[in-house]
């Protein structure tokens, strides 16, 4: 997956978790967290219920979770998975 | 009293969900004050429909409350057991119809209405339901010059838990003006789902989880009797502060994390200073309404999760991040076969021969967490100070619990309410915990906020 793709797509997923509170585009260029803008954890919740479902993977949550801080964080952690 | 009819598609007897059986087994703890586990609503119906003759009102509030199968709950025994207990052996099933009572009371005028409104809303939550012969919703109209002015219900926790609700209240809302809401979803997926072996594997994960933390926990938290127990022994202390709501949501900026995990983070860190330990475990009400399919349902899908937290540290900033991962990974711990997990959780408490459970939990009730907007500053936290409120609520008779948080908003307020045993948390150490909290996170917007002095805010009450 082409990395404009992986992010785009994750920010459409951001966009959804929330509800339409926050815009893909607002999501795909927040730099520090996605919680500034807006996302609960309820949010978060459910972004990482579709991340695990629309990839096939498992977000391991027991270590440093700062990889869900922004769409391009949780790119990276996605790639490192083989995404 | 009239009755409104509710009908549908009957569904035959089966097996309580989780979530219900989660509820169930609580009511069983609490009986006979059951009521505790009501919910109430009150809706002001839209200027657009008023004025709103009762009549109208009644036929569309049955419609509304027709959309939602779990409304025609009806509880039984389980095959080949005797009569039905609170707590014990029960099947639920979905009746073809039901008739709510609905109840209606005058006010003289509109602001005169919501105080009747309250006031209904108290008497129609203020007995448990029938489980079995009763239908799970209980109506109310408040009248101002004979049309509608409020339209009041309480809902039996089997049928459907706070977002539930609420989602029902939307409803009712767009019935009233002649809409219809979104699909809300089918509950009987949430049953097919929960038998399927991915739901079984699901569960199984979480459960293996849970029993791991249990083998390390402190077999509970609040174990010191403090006091001979107040007449009507839990006590709730409600503390209303917009600082609170202002602090948290600076923290939660300033941490990146949320508002939720910030109030878990200072719960566990009075909890853990309560017991003189550095360890908490808080058992939190998780909503379980991340899949898109389930967001809509008017169904009890909440259960607890697992919350714990190493709560030493020199400062209360270093627990934030902490806490925020373990926050998440608590929401995720929040749907499982109930009955497997207690079972579980027995054989655990079994292996270290001693009842092992935190006696403690928190709900967030909230539907908002970080409030959107410039973060609040430091001098509007301290500015807004002056404005907290404690007060003291009824008591509760019995509640199987030492420590019951409940967090709601009031604009930018929280109210953060603790239902505390009083043998384990005498009504002064009650309000010194609530308040403490309160001193923590707001003075962690200053600076460093140790955590060293929490024993001493505590243990002086």
């Amino acid at each position: 997956m082409t990395a404009a793709t992986l992010e785009a797509d994750l920010a459409a997923l951001v966009a959804q978790a929330s509800e339409g509170g926050i815009t893909a585009a607002d999501a795909l260029a927040e730099q520090e967290s996605l919680g500034l803008l807006g996302l609960t954890s309820l949010g978060f919740l459910r972004l990482i219920h579709a991340v695990e479902r629309g990839y096939g993977v498992a977000l391991d949550l027991d270590d440093d979770v700062s990889f869900m801080d922004t769409v391009a964080s949780l790119a990276a952690h996605l790639r490192e998975q083989g995404i | 009293m009239h009755r409104v009819a509710v009908r549908g598609t009957p569904v035959a007897a089966a097996p309580l969900t989780w979530g219900q059986h989660a509820i169930w087994a609580a009511i069983g703890r609490t009986a006979p004050n059951d009521h505790y586990f009501n919910l109430t609503r009150v809706l002001t119906p839209p200027d657009r429909c008023r004025p709103l003759p009762v009549a109208d009102a009644s036929t569309r509030l049955g419609a509304a409350l027709s959309r939602h199968p779990t409304l025609r709950t009806r509880i039984v025994a389980a095959p080949k057991i005797g009569p039905l207990a609170p707590g014990g052996p029960a099947h639920q099933e979905i009746l073809a119809e039901v008739g709510v009572a609905v109840r209606t009371v005058t006010a003289v005028d509109d602001a005169e209405a919501d105080r009747a409104a309250d006031i209904l809303a108290t008497e129609l939550a203020g007995t448990a339901f029938g489980y079995e012969n009763e239908a799970p919703v209980r109506a109310g109209l408040v009248l101002v010059g004979g049309s509608v002015a409020r339209v009041v219900l309480a809902l039996c926790h089997l049928a459907t838990d706070g977002h539930g609700a609420d989602i029902l209240l939307r409803d009712v809302r767009l019935a009233l003006l002649g809409r219809t809401g979104p699909p809300p979803g089918d509950p009987l997926a949430v049953a097919t789902e929960e038998m399927s072996a991915a739901g079984r594997a699901r569960s199984d994960a979480v459960i293996g989880t849970w029993a791991d933390t249990y083998r390390a926990l402190p077999p509970s938290m609040f174990t010191t009797a403090r006091a001979e127990p107040q007449p009507v022994r839990w006590w709730v202390g409600r503390l209303t502060s917009p600082a609170l709501g202002l602090a948290t949501a600076a923290l939660a900026a300033r941490h990146r994390t949320s508002v939720s995990s910030v109030l878990l983070a200072a719960t566990a860190a009075l909890v853990a200073a309560d017991g003189g330990g550095d360890r908490a475990a808080v058992l939190t009400i998780v909503g379980n309404r991340f899949d898109p399919s389930r967001r809509d349902l008017v169904a009890t899908l909440s259960q607890e999760g697992l919350f714990t937290l190493d709560t030493a540290a020199d400062d209360f900033a270093g627990l934030l991040r902490p806490a925020w991962r373990e926050s998440l990974r608590a929401y995720r711990s929040g749907s499982y076969d109930q009955a497997a997990l207690d079972e579980a959780l027995a054989a655990v408490s079994a292996e270290r021969g001693t009842t092992v459970h935190p006696m403690c939990c928190f709900n967030d009730m909230r539907l908002v967490d970080l409030p959107p907007g410039t973060p609040p500053t430091a001098e509007q936290v301290h500015a807004a100070r002056a404005d907290t409120v404690f007060t003291w609520a009824p008591p509760q008779p019995q509640v199987a619990c030492r420590f019951c948080a409940h967090v709601t908003a009031d604009g930018p307020a929280l109210t953060y309410q603790v239902t505390g045993d009083t043998r384990y948390l005498p009504p002064a150490r009650l309000e010194a915990f609530v308040r403490a909290l309160e001193d923590l996170v707001v003075s962690a917007v200053d600076g460093p906020a140790p955590l060293a002095r929490l024993r001493s805010a505590v243990v002086a009450a």
